[in-house]
């Protein structure tokens, strides 16, 4: 008679087969979306969120009605297609909100599986690192999308009605596909990998904001020290204002080539991703063995 | 025997959710059981016995003190929480030595006090390592340390076995016990039944946030009329048993049970069925292999008390 | 116990715990983070005399003012609201209020281990920052009088801040950072700019009064740097001062009238 073993009963990663699915993340999306709807001041960090979209709105609106004489600067922007465009989409109030997302949707998606020691119930599961890392990402783009891709998308469909042209320039058209998404995967990179520090999403928050304040300051003083224009690499902001130049090929914010802001944002979001694909392991050997 | 706790009306509230109505209570050195299922008030109550909750209404008192802010009473209360709780940086002898040490205890008394609680709770070949390298087991008795270390007169332990292993199950309630006999008073809150079973017969069963019963399980069961006794016997004879109790009419029903010789009778008078039980015995010289009460125990009290 | 022997145990305890903890480490790295731009600035002077900019420059006129107003507030955010909030979130807090210690004892020790261990921090990477800028003149040290007033200010405004910030985060949970955010980077930098009292209902109003004023900079810095209508440093002192007991005090009571939850949630 064969000897039954006795399991060990308790939470063991999933040996099984794998079956071939790049989906396997989308349970923990529409979990995630339904988690921070129900957070307490969503709706009004949302409608913080979406004030530019309504401002560069009125604006096209009211470049329709030159009598008004309103918002002259955003008007006068209209004439600049890919520079009105450029600007909705990497200036410095959008990129604060992106801050204040992640601070308030982001910190807690990974600290709290942290603190909580969640990563036996994922990894239990036919989810690997890959899996539990693009569902937390799905998260933030998603909501990083809808206040950037969306209304880009809604503002060019309004300037469409209001002005009745037709015609989109090419840079226009690659600015609204490429920025929006670059922008939300380098911030919810750095979101997320700040979030995998900490089990407390307290701590997570006020870092977010230290990360943004203080490479902001270090950016302006190394600037001012070396009269360099190339360590507005260092700031947030600054970064995505020149991307976002490159991609609309329009006139740059600093003097160094807008490329290299491209390329350092993906370089920089890949390598978040890799420190946070490891980290994730850490914290799941971690727990496993009981600490 | 005095009451040291006295609760009189005691309510608590968490915004629209009730925790505990109405609760009144006295409680006398000794172990009680605070028994019920989870959200049943349990952990609402102890919290209110150690100061972490105000109550809306009604009052309580700890020999004869109000509770909350009244930090030189929890000199006299050890508190034993049911969550994990610990400083993540710690060892635990540290951790246990802070808590002497905010009891007023000199280093030297903090150090010796701290090895004897740890002691008593066998962790003293681990008490420098990591709190976050114990397992869960050591964490909770870690805790249970932390409660005792100051050897107060009141001990509230909230669910202080969970996690512990049967061999260290053993020994905490051996603790307790002998606390108990030094006339202290300890309140253990379970959900667990046999864990309370094994510690006490006097009980405070508590759910949906009222006291259905409290006193002795016994008393308890005795004084519910409502639901008849359950008595089995096991005999070769069953059937003949049975039929010389059918006419009784506090014998309301019985069940054999034929796979071991069992009957099982419900009456509603228990003293008048053991008077015939007992005359049947002798007169008709039945042979009986045993006889047990299958629902003269908490978990029966407890299901008839909440409607199961 | 009493108030004193509690207060000494609590102090002595988080003040060790804290000392050993990764997130003072991770302070210490961003405390120091402005000693390495200084070094750099160092380095390029000392190894290119006609640079425009000097090590001695960068120190007054941003150095001080990233350490002012921006490490101290975020640090006195970052452990003030961690007071009481820390204790309820890890539900230690159950072992503090069930031992016989006026609970006025655990605000206070601990808001002086964390003050402290905050004004270590600090003080070390300003200390730096002066070796710094004084590496190669060390007979004739410049911004000696600077440097010992803005550690001298510095302490005041990590304490001033972090009382505030035990008072926010003892009435409240998960609002008080995203409060103390605003406070910091909205508040306080908008009201700076108006004229009359209304500036006076800021921290860094009566801090900026008491530190030597510096008039050049650009942007960023330019911002950071503005004063008006600074208060003399004998009323700021007695403001200051006062805020500090207030504050301190409300906390107290706070903490000792109020219930706290011991929940899960974040």
């Amino acid at each position: 008679m064969t000897q039954m073993t006795i399991r060990e009963k308790g939470y063991h990663s999933w040996d099984g087969q794998l079956q071939p699915s790049t989906l396997q993340w989308l349970p923990m999306f529409f979990n995630g979306i339904k988690a921070a709807f129900k957070k307490k001041f969503a709706k009004g960090v949302f409608i913080f969120c979406v004030i530019p979209f309504f401002v560069f709105l009125i604006g096209i609106y009211v470049s329709t009605r030159p009598e008004l004489r309103m918002m002259r600067e955003i008007v006068r922007l209209l004439n600049d297609e890919p520079r009105f465009f450029n600007i909705f989409l990497t200036n410095g109030t959008l990129t604060f909100m992106f801050v204040l997302l992640g601070a308030f949707m982001g910190a807690e998606l990974i600290s709290q599986d942290v603190k909580f020691n969640s990563f036996p119930l994922y990894f239990a599961r036919p989810l690997d690192r890959k899996d539990y890392i693009f569902g937390k990402f799905s998260i933030l783009m998603f909501y990083y999308l809808l206040f950037s891709l969306v209304p880009g998308i809604l503002l060019f469909i309004f300037k469409i009605i209001f002005t009745g042209k037709l015609a989109i320039g090419f840079n226009t058209l690659l600015g609204l596909i490429i920025v929006p998404p670059v922008v939300a995967f380098y911030i919810a990179s750095i979101v997320l990998l700040l979030s995998s520090f900490s089990r407390s999403a307290r701590h997570v928050k006020i870092f977010i904001f230290i990360t943004y304040f203080l490479t902001q300051g270090i950016s302006e003083l190394l600037v001012e020290i070396f009269d360099s224009s190339y360590f507005h690499l260092i700031s947030i902001a600054d970064i995505i204002k020149q991307m976002g130049t490159f991609v609309f090929n329009v006139a740059p914010e600093h003097r160094y080539p807008g490329w290299l802001s491209l390329v350092v944002m993906i370089v920089l979001s890949l390598g978040a991703y890799w420190l946070l694909y490891h980290r994730i392991g850490k914290l799941e050997a971690q727990i496993e063995s009981g600490n | 025997m005095k009451a040291v706790i006295n609760a009189e009306n005691l309510s608590k509230w968490y915004g629209n959710v009730l925790g505990i109505s109405e609760i009144s209570l006295e409680i006398t050195p000794g172990i009680k059981g605070l028994l019920g299922p989870n959200g049943a008030g349990k952990s609402t109550f102890l919290k209110i016995l150690c100061g972490q909750l105000k109550p809306n209404i009604g009052t309580i008192t700890i020999f004869g003190e109000t509770v909350f802010s009244n930090q030189a009473l929890f000199s006299r209360i050890g508190f034993c929480p049911e969550h994990e709780c610990y400083y993540r940086g710690n060892t635990g002898w540290q951790q246990v030595m802070f808590m002497a040490k905010l009891h007023g205890f000199n280093i030297k008394e903090a150090a010796e006090k701290t090895e004897a609680a740890i002691d008593k709770v066998g962790l003293l070949e681990s008490k420098d390592k990591l709190i976050r390298e114990y397992s869960l087991g050591m964490r909770q008795r870690l805790k249970f340390a932390t409660a005792i270390v100051h050897e107060p007169e009141i001990l509230l332990l909230d669910e202080p076995l969970r996690g512990i292993d049967p061999l260290w199950r053993v020994k905490i309630v051996q603790l307790i016990k002998e606390y108990a006999k030094a006339d202290k008073t300890i309140i253990v809150a379970s959900h667990i039944l046999p864990e309370i079973e094994i510690m006490t017969d006097d009980i405070i069963l508590i759910h949906q946030g009222k006291v259905f019963a409290q006193g002795d399980i016994h008393y308890i069961r005795d004084l519910m009329d409502k639901h008849p006794h359950m008595i089995s016997v096991e005999s070769p004879q069953n059937r003949e048993l049975a039929a010389m109790m059918i006419d009784k009419e506090y014998i309301t029903t019985f069940q054999f049970h034929p796979e071991n010789n069992k009957v099982t009778f419900n009456t509603n008078e228990r003293d008048r069925f053991f008077d015939l039980l007992n005359r049947l015995i002798v007169e008709h010289d039945l042979e009986i292999e045993e006889i047990f009460s299958p629902d003269d125990n908490l978990q029966a009290v407890f299901d008839y008390l909440v409607g199961k | 116990m009493n108030l004193q022997e509690a207060f000494k145990e609590i102090f002595v305890f988080f003040f060790k715990q804290e000392l050993k903890s990764k997130r003072t480490r991770i302070f210490f790295l961003i405390s120091f983070l402005p000693v390495l731009i200084l070094v750099i600035t160092k380095i390029v002077e000392l190894t290119n005399p006609h640079t425009d900019v000097t090590a001695a420059q960068v120190f007054s006129r941003a150095m001080l003012i990233v350490y002012i107003q921006f490490l101290i507030p975020i640090l006195a955010l970052f452990f003030g609201s961690s007071i009481i909030n820390e204790e309820v979130d890890n539900k230690t807090l159950v072992f503090l209020t069930t031992s016989p210690i006026p609970k006025s004892s655990i605000v206070l020790g601990k808001f002086v281990a964390y003050v402290l261990l905050g004004g270590i921090i600090v003080n070390i990477g300003l200390f730096l920052c002066f070796l710094t800028v004084n590496i190669d003149q060390l007979g004739e040290m410049v911004y000696v009088k600077e440097f010992f007033s803005f550690l001298g200010v510095g302490f005041l405004a990590l304490v001033a801040y972090m009382a505030l910030f035990t008072l926010l985060g003892a009435i409240m949970k998960k609002a008080g950072v995203v409060l103390g955010l605003l406070f910091i980077f909205g508040w306080e930098n908008l009201v700076q700019y108006f004229p009359g009292v209304t500036q006076k209902f800021t921290v860094i109003h009566w801090i900026k009064s008491m530190l030597p004023y510096v008039s050049e900079g650009n942007s960023f810095l330019r911002i950071l740097m503005f004063r008006l209508e600074p208060s003399s440093n004998a009323e700021s002192l007695v403001v200051l001062t006062i805020f500090v007991i207030a504050a301190l005090a409300a906390a107290s009571f706070v903490f000792k009238n109020k219930e706290y939850i011991l929940s899960d949630s974040v």
